[in-house]
């Protein structure tokens, strides 16, 4: 319990929306109503993205808002209504027995996470980017310079890989019966 | 502590100005539109009608707050904040001189497009909590048309940033004191700033998620009372932010034309970011009040056929200029 | 789905809605048809009824649209009718002749003097009343002024309904000299009951004369304002061009007239081809357009404007001196038995007016046929495939009074 205060009190903001997160990720996966759970998932992403401010990732927190809330779950919400268009739809198939194992499974990660982190915790190993060259030289551009030297292949990759998907969704909706 | 106090006061004070400008702008809408259409407009409540925006803020707040029986309590609650507090948190990152402005972030702009993509979070809550169907089809639509118009929105600004070397709005401001103002490096990206933020906050001929004349009022039809008016003001505070990074990307922020911007006092230099902004405002006003409101699939269609290419191709071009120009 | 087989066979009007359930589950299936316009996609989302009015912005009144939505997509539009039903055909037989004709003021009350004077000349039929030359004048005068005004008055509330706001204020501006003119003759800007049996009720005054020359005189620069602000804008084309079309087959089925059905290509007008009143004295033309959508009725009447401005100018001219109206008309007019039915060509189509006579002071049988109800029952036609912005835009078009229809 004193190690948890002494955490707070070095950083007040991370405890309180990682505590918010982890809420609202479990009232997402409870919540019988699928509108209900991803405006849930809205506020996690709003949560997670103020964690990566403390950890002065500025960048990835206004890219998280940008494209997760911003784009991705405004299409989710957006087919979700399409779907239902009202409260009656609610999800009522249930997993029965599985319910149980996998909660089991998410204890055991859970505890597996606690155990990991605990080692490690607030040391962390220091990259080619610590907080002062990244303050130095400014979120984006050491993004950027990552992103564009050593992970580019990958980043390629991904934009394949969306430009896939986007080309299959355009068959797939085109297609018609006559 | 200090800092903690510094940064209340600083929101307490940028939250009094949002709100005057409200109401300044409500006012100013109001007048352009009677003279668009010849009519006087508000001309009874103080001097000129000044004081009927004021008179109405008053009516709005003792209205009776009306909800939906079988409306969803918390989202129909939480929608109008947000809606307000979404574009009132992106004016953080605004710089309004030189010496003004609260915190300038590395990604400044992106602050400001992320912000601005959750409002229309409380546009689809407001939907789907109001348990009214012209609320929903407003939300759905609201939801279609952010989507659409964020893409070209951002990429049409990809262009300033490729020529200004930063995403800092300060920076980009003081960039364009040494030379042109970006509306003359990049002309195509700033009509297709103007038009995509246009969509971006709502106004017509964009209006489609309020549709007056088809949905009744949108995705605000359920509210009254103080919700519709933070709903009311929540559009104007983005109408004025989008105006405001319009501004600072693409007009020079704070900058005076042809003077020495090195030695000018501050005042005149937030004067002149403010008549740039209202120049802006004025610029949209007259959007609405003179065009027809798209349909909704034209609407898509503008957006990822004409807007859309538009701003790849600018990109594009910028791209291999400022690449020539380096190397 | 509770309906028996029975129940389904009646007529779709017929069709009761319990309050408990929602509408669209007790909607029977074959009302739900899906048009010619509707693509059947693979992916089926859910029906959607929506209910237009009978308060909404865009009714034009107390219409109510029982709307199937896919989507934005309209699959099914039902009107229903009645809500500003005051029984005046029936009200209209319990009156002496000459008291019908206020009543008619509140059925078109955009085109009052047209309905005034439908009913003026069916009277006049029946008793053979002959009226003088000077009254004719001036009934085509009023006619055709209120039809300007009608036609203005519709240019400004479509283009309100496709949200462009400042049209409204633009029609309403140049409608006002109008009813200022109005007023200066009859002392009403709305109900004027100016055409009555045997004649006018009042001569026009100089001032009347002048205030239609500066009205004349302006009209042209203000319909190039239109033009400017509405015809040539891209916006307010891709929104009419092609909407809510209607081939001159299904028009002529539904008994559509006037400007509907002048859009589809058949220049049919009763001032043309069936001249009533002094109509032939004058030169003039009857615009038609081609396509039958949203955008030709809209040029029908922008066109008709300017037509209904060279009858007004010309018979400003011609106005011959004279009584403007019969001197000695009985106070209770008592006509031999008999029936008539005159149609004219009011602003919003052909408006007949049936009349049966008993030989008593008040008229047997009186039936209306008011032109906005024959244009709205082609809705549901026009309607389906489209969106719901568009269907805003086509009720727009049709150009209705709910006065009108439900009378």
């Amino acid at each position: 319990m004193e190690t948890v205060l002494q955490y707070f009190s070095i950083n007040p903001v991370f405890y309180i929306f990682a505590t918010l997160a982890v809420i609202f990720a479990l009232m997402m996966v409870t919540s019988e109503n699928p509108v209900y759970s991803a405006i849930f998932l809205v506020l996690t992403f709003f949560c997670l993205s103020v964690i990566y401010l403390t950890l002065e990732a500025e960048f990835v927190a206004v890219i998280q808002v940008l494209v997760y809330t911003g784009a991705i779950m405004v299409l989710f919400v957006f087919v979700i209504m399409l779907l239902n268009l009202g409260r009656d739809a609610q999800l009522t198939e249930y997993a029965g027995p599985m319910k149980y194992l996998s909660i089991l499974l998410g204890f055991a990660i859970l505890i597996q996470i606690g155990l990991a982190t605990k080692v490690t915790f607030s040391i962390g190993a220091k990259g080619a980017y610590p907080i002062e060259r990244v303050n130095e030289m400014g979120n984006t551009e050491a993004i950027a310079r990552e992103l564009f030297s050593q992970y580019l292949y990958p980043f390629e990759i991904a934009s394949i890989l969306l430009l896939l998907g986007m080309i299959g969704a355009i068959v797939i909706s085109k297609k018609r019966p006559d | 502590m200090n800092t903690m106090l510094s940064a209340i006061l600083g929101v307490l004070i940028l939250f009094g100005v949002i709100a005057l400008q409200g109401l300044i702008l409500v006012y100013m809408e109001r007048k352009v539109s009677a003279w668009m259409q010849s009519r006087l407009g508000p001309n009874r409540v103080g001097p000129w009608g000044l004081l009927q925006t004021a008179a109405d803020i008053v009516k709005l707040l003792l209205k009776e707050n009306i909800r939906n029986e079988r409306s969803d309590r918390v989202i129909f609650f939480l929608a109008p904040i947000l809606a307000f507090v979404a574009p009132f948190a992106a004016f953080v990152t605004v710089p309004f001189a030189a010496t003004i402005g609260f915190r300038d972030l590395d990604m400044g702009a992106f602050y400001v497009f992320a912000l601005g993509s959750s409002v229309v979070f409380a546009v689809i809550w407001a939907g789907y909590g109001s348990n009214n169907r012209y609320a929903l089809i407003g939300a759905m639509r609201s939801a279609a048309q952010m989507i659409s118009y964020e893409v070209p929105l951002v990429t049409a600004v990809l262009g300033v940033f490729l020529v200004a070397g930063t995403l800092s709005l300060r920076e980009i401001v003081q960039l364009q004191s040494q030379g042109l103002w970006y509306v003359a490096v990049q002309p195509l990206g700033f009509v297709l700033f103007l038009v995509a933020a246009t969509a971006e906050s709502n106004r017509a001929p964009f209006d489609l998620p309020e549709a007056e004349s088809e949905l009744v009022a949108g995705f605000h039809t359920e509210y009254s009372g103080m919700k519709f008016a933070f709903f009311y003001l929540g559009e104007y505070a983005e109408m004025l932010v989008s105006s405001c990074v319009l501004v600072v990307l693409f007009l020079g922020g704070w900058l005076i034309p042809f003077a020495n911007n090195a030695n000018v006092p501050t005042w005149l230099h937030l004067l002149s970011f403010v008549s740039k902004v209202y120049l802006i405002i004025f610029l949209m006003m007259w959007f609405r009040w003179t065009f027809p409101r798209l349909r909704v699939d034209h609407l898509m269609a503008f957006g990822w056929k004409v807007l859309m290419p538009l701003a790849l191709v600018n990109l594009l071009a910028t791209g291999l200029i400022v690449y020539w120009l380096k190397s | 789905m509770t309906m028996s087989k029975s129940d389904q066979s009646v007529h779709k009007r017929s069709v009761r809605f319990s309050p408990e359930r929602s509408l669209f589950d007790q909607l029977p299936a074959e009302t739900r048809i899906v048009s010619r316009r509707v693509r059947t996609a693979e992916l089926r989302t859910e029906e959607f009824l929506l209910n237009v009015g009978p308060q909404h912005p865009s009714t034009h009144g107390v219409l109510r649209l029982v709307v199937s939505l896919d989507g934005e997509v309209i699959t099914q539009c039902d009107p229903d009718l009645g809500y500003l039903h005051r029984t005046f055909e029936k009200i209209s037989e319990n009156r002496t002749y000459q008291q019908i004709v206020p009543f008619t003021d509140r059925m078109d009350y955009l085109g009052s003097m047209n309905a005034n004077w439908g009913v003026a000349v069916a009277v006049e039929q029946l008793a053979g009343i002959e009226v003088p030359e000077r009254a004719e004048y001036l009934r085509v005068i009023v006619a055709e002024l209120n039809r300007i005004a009608s036609h203005l008055m519709w240019m400004g509330a479509f283009g309100a309904d496709v949200g462009a706001v400042t049209a409204f204020l633009f029609g309403f501006r140049e409608r006002e000299m109008v009813l200022d003119m109005f007023e200066e003759i009859c002392g009403s800007r709305l109900t004027y009951g100016y055409i009555r049996v045997g004649g006018v009720a009042e001569d026009i005054t100089p001032r009347f004369v002048k205030l239609a020359q500066e009205f004349l005189d302006l009209l042209p620069s203000k319909l190039n304002e239109y033009h400017d602000l509405l015809t040539g804008n891209p916006i307010f084309k891709q929104r009419t061009k092609g909407v809510g079309v209607i081939t001159l087959d299904e028009a002529i089925r539904y008994g559509v007239t006037g400007p509907m059905l002048r859009s589809c290509g058949f220049p049919w007008d009763l001032r043309k081809d069936e001249p009533y009143s002094i109509y032939e004295r004058f030169d003039f033309d009857i615009p038609v357009y081609y396509d039958g959508d949203c955008f030709d009725r809209y040029r029908v009447r922008m066109d008709e404007i300017g037509e209904s401005a060279k009858i007004v100018r010309q018979a400003l001219e011609g106005l011959p001196e004279g009584d403007f109206k019969v001197k000695k008309l009985a106070r209770n007019i008592k006509p031999p038995v008999g029936d008539v039915y005159v149609r004219q060509e009011a602003p919003r189509g052909e408006y007949g007016v049936y009349m049966e006579s008993d030989g008593t002071i008040k008229p047997n049988r009186v039936k209306y046929r008011t032109p906005s109800f024959s244009n709205l029952s082609i809705l549901a036609l026009m309607t389906v495939g489209w969106k719901i912005a568009d269907l805003v835009a086509i009720l727009g078009s049709v150009d209705i009074v709910l006065g009108d229809v439900d009378r």
